[in-house]
């Protein structure tokens, strides 16, 4: 079979990644704007395009409850939910990462509320960054699909979970042609699940008991964290297997263009990096990485495109970050998590060479648009911008 | 792979003495024996069943979750072994009476509704236990727990026949003083297909406030004061031939069962008044959806 091109949504992109791992289980709860990964997923079942099982939950909790569940027997799980029941399900969530399981779960980006809120922004998947799941923020429909897939692979190497995230309507429910592949291709990427440790009788062993010893706790608590740091590794591995299998490239940690001559880099993550990538194509001052990674935080990854510029003859004047999520008090997450990773580059190591300015700004909440122009006036803006505070454009910013 | 000769409850369990939890489970799992999985949220057994790498259940897998999710991660656990057809495994939910009456009756709720093939028992304690005794949905009328100082002033939720509701195929209560009731029970349930729902009043000696040897006794008097029946709802309709006490049966004064225990001592003689009446009209409003005709309680307000 050849691949098929199908112009599709985000949503029908994520469920049609479901059914090429050929997930066995999909506990299901809608919520605007993932509802329709549901839908879809019901349909291909419904239609014997997919040998699973759908559980009608009756809520977002139990939805990863039920996760767990099928997950530690020994199949592949899958959901789709969104900001409020994201935040339901925030227990499971976590329980997920440590009881170690694979599942693989779609979120279409909501802002949360209140007040009632229904267009896109980072600040669902924000919440549950410290949980211990791998998080990919996807930019397309296509990408959202390729990467389920390499989800799956990665989590089930590693034994931590994944979110698949991309911006409600904006991806969720934008058409796009999207490449298909077959069912034979993708079998070849991804084998069947076999997991070590599954609930048998026949092997009656005891999931998530007490642990009493502090230093055990710990202990189990260290391997989540290191294991979660041979990601970068597997994810590298995952992606050059994908090109070779599907012969398209993927993106697992981050890309980025033009950072070895640009006075301006922008970093940012999602759909607005697009916009960026547009800009920048009209503007050689302007240089761009896109995070797509951002559980575990690919620090290594950013401080290697950076440090270049320390011995550059071109200076590397400013880093612009946008975060489309606020943490109040705070700044953006993005911002946070850049500042952080870059206190550990020598600028100095070159007397000639000088810190370039790090500069945050919040934009998009609650879906409110980013467009090329916004990229230029805030290109513009960061000329002249001090960078000590994170910058909330648009109107009730510190930028009217 | 080695046979494994292990007892289905072994030794080193962490209960306390004279908890009807623990004895609860042995008389379950040893009815259930082989092929079952065990779902345990956040409860006693939590503790029970072993820290550190150890387990009193040397022949039964475990999973431990959260305190909700009791019924989602059975039904989640049932569906993924019913996609590799291992359907000869029973699923089976244990949970306290906060995880099921309180926190978990949602997830409950949804998977009574769908009729998951489960197996769900609720060990009633009447309160949370495990975090030192506070009132539950289940906490009996009077009883003294550390948020209802001044003794509990609501009625326990009639749970069995919440679970009826949902047009399940079995639901029953048993006590720990009938152990071959208990186990027929058990028996029976497995062979029904469907969700299954079985409460089991359980002494609790820290909650309860009694000398650890009276917990058989209580779980005897519990039901032939009426105050906790035993009965089978069997496709909604309540079995008169296995109820306990008999429907025609005497009951004997709540006093006798009330006076063995810390957490009632506190009551005064209207208090317990007030309580004999309730339980004599439950008995009735009981005997009534039996489709029988109550008998005389006159006797037990004299």
């Amino acid at each position: 079979m050849k691949n098929k091109i199908l112009y599709i949504s985000g949503n029908v992109a994520a469920a049609l990644g479901a059914k090429l791992a050929r997930v066995q289980v999909a506990p299901i709860y809608p919520i605007t704007p993932a509802t329709t990964v549901s839908e879809k997923i019901s349909d291909l079942i419904g239609n014997n395009k997919l040998k699973a099982k759908i559980i009608y939950v009756e809520s977002e909790h139990s939805a990863m409850a039920a996760c767990i569940g099928a997950a530690t027997t020994g199949v592949r799980a899958f959901t789709a939910t969104s900001s409020q029941g994201l935040l339901l399900m925030n227990e499971m969530i976590h329980w997920a990462a440590g009881a170690r399981l694979p599942i693989v779960m779609a979120v279409a980006n909501r802002a949360l509320c209140a007040p009632w809120a229904l267009w896109a922004d980072h600040n669902d998947t924000m919440s549950v960054k410290d949980a211990g799941w791998l998080q990919f923020y996807c930019t397309s429909a296509q990408e959202v699909m390729d990467t389920i897939l390499l989800a799956y692979k990665i989590s089930e190497q590693a034994l931590i979970p994944s979110m698949v995230i991309y911006e409600g309507f904006l991806v969720s429910h934008t058409y796009e042609p999207v490449i298909v592949p077959s069912q034979e291709e993708a079998d070849q990427f991804l084998p069947p699940l076999s997991p070590k440790f599954k609930l048998d009788p026949k092997n009656p062993l005891s999931f998530g008991t007490i642990v009493m010893m502090p230093d055990y706790a710990a202990q189990l608590r260290y391997r989540q964290n290191n294991d979660m740091l041979t990601v970068f590794q597997k994810s590298e591995e995952a992606a050059r297997e994908f090109e070779s299998v599907f012969e398209r490239s993927l993106t697992a940690i981050v890309e980025s263009r033009n950072t070895k001559t640009a006075q301006t880099i922008f970093l940012s993550m999602g759909t607005v990096a697009d916009t960026i990538k547009e800009t920048a194509e009209k503007n050689p001052d302007i240089g761009w990485i896109r995070i797509k990674m951002f559980r575990p935080f690919p620090c290594q990854q950013i401080q290697k495109i950076l440090f270049d510029r320390v011995w550059d003859d071109f200076p590397l004047e400013r880093i612009v970050i946008l975060d489309r999520n606020l943490s109040c008090g705070q700044g953006g997450h993005l911002w946070q998590e850049i500042r952080s990773s870059l206190y550990d580059i020598n600028w100095h190591c070159n007397p000639y060479c000088n810190r370039p300015k790090i500069l945050g700004y919040v934009a998009g909440l609650n879906g409110d648009d980013i467009t090329p122009t916004t990229i230029e006036e805030i290109f513009k803006h960061s000329r002249t911008a001090p960078d000590e505070d994170p910058i909330l454009w648009g109107k009730g910013g510190n930028v009217a | 792979m080695k046979e494994n000769t292990a007892p289905h409850l072994a030794p080193g369990h962490s209960a306390c003495v004279g908890c009807g939890a623990a004895l609860a489970m042995k008389l379950v799992v040893e009815a259930l024996g082989e092929n079952i999985i065990l779902v345990i949220p956040a409860c006693c057994w939590t503790i029970i069943e072993g820290a550190n790498l150890c387990s009193c259940l040397p022949k039964t897998p475990v999973i431990h979750t959260a305190f909700e999710t009791t019924a989602a991660v059975a039904t989640g656990i049932k569906t993924g072994l019913e996609m590799q057809d291992r359907n000869e495994i029973d699923v089976v939910g244990w949970a306290g009476d906060g995880g099921t009456f309180d926190i978990g009756i949602q997830a409950l709720s949804s998977a009574a509704e769908k009729n998951v093939n489960i197996l769900y028992f609720c060990y009633d304690n009447e309160a949370y236990m495990n975090t030192g005794v506070q009132r539950s949905g289940a906490t009996p009328c009077g009883a003294r727990t550390t948020t209802t100082p001044g003794g509990n002033i609501l009625w326990k939720k009639n749970m069995p026949e919440i679970v009826a509701a949902h047009r399940v195929p079995y639901v029953a209560t048993v006590s720990l003083a009938w152990p071959e009731d208990l186990q027929k029970k058990v028996v029976k349930a497995r062979t029904i297909k469907g969700f299954r729902y079985i409460q089991i009043c359980s002494p609790c000696p820290a909650g309860w406030k009694y000398e650890p040897r009276y917990a058989i006794k209580l779980a005897r008097l519990a039901v032939e004061t009426g105050i906790y029946p035993v009965f089978e709802i069997i496709d909604g309709k309540i079995i008169v031939e296995t109820m306990k006490p008999k429907p025609e049966a005497k009951l004997k004064p709540i006093a006798e069962y009330l006076n063995l225990q810390g957490r009632f001592r506190h009551l005064k003689e209207a208090d317990i008044k007030e309580i004999q009446k309730r339980i004599i009209e439950e008995r009735i409003s009981l005997l009534k959806k039996a489709g029988l005709e109550p008998p005389d309680f006159s006797y037990l307000m004299n």
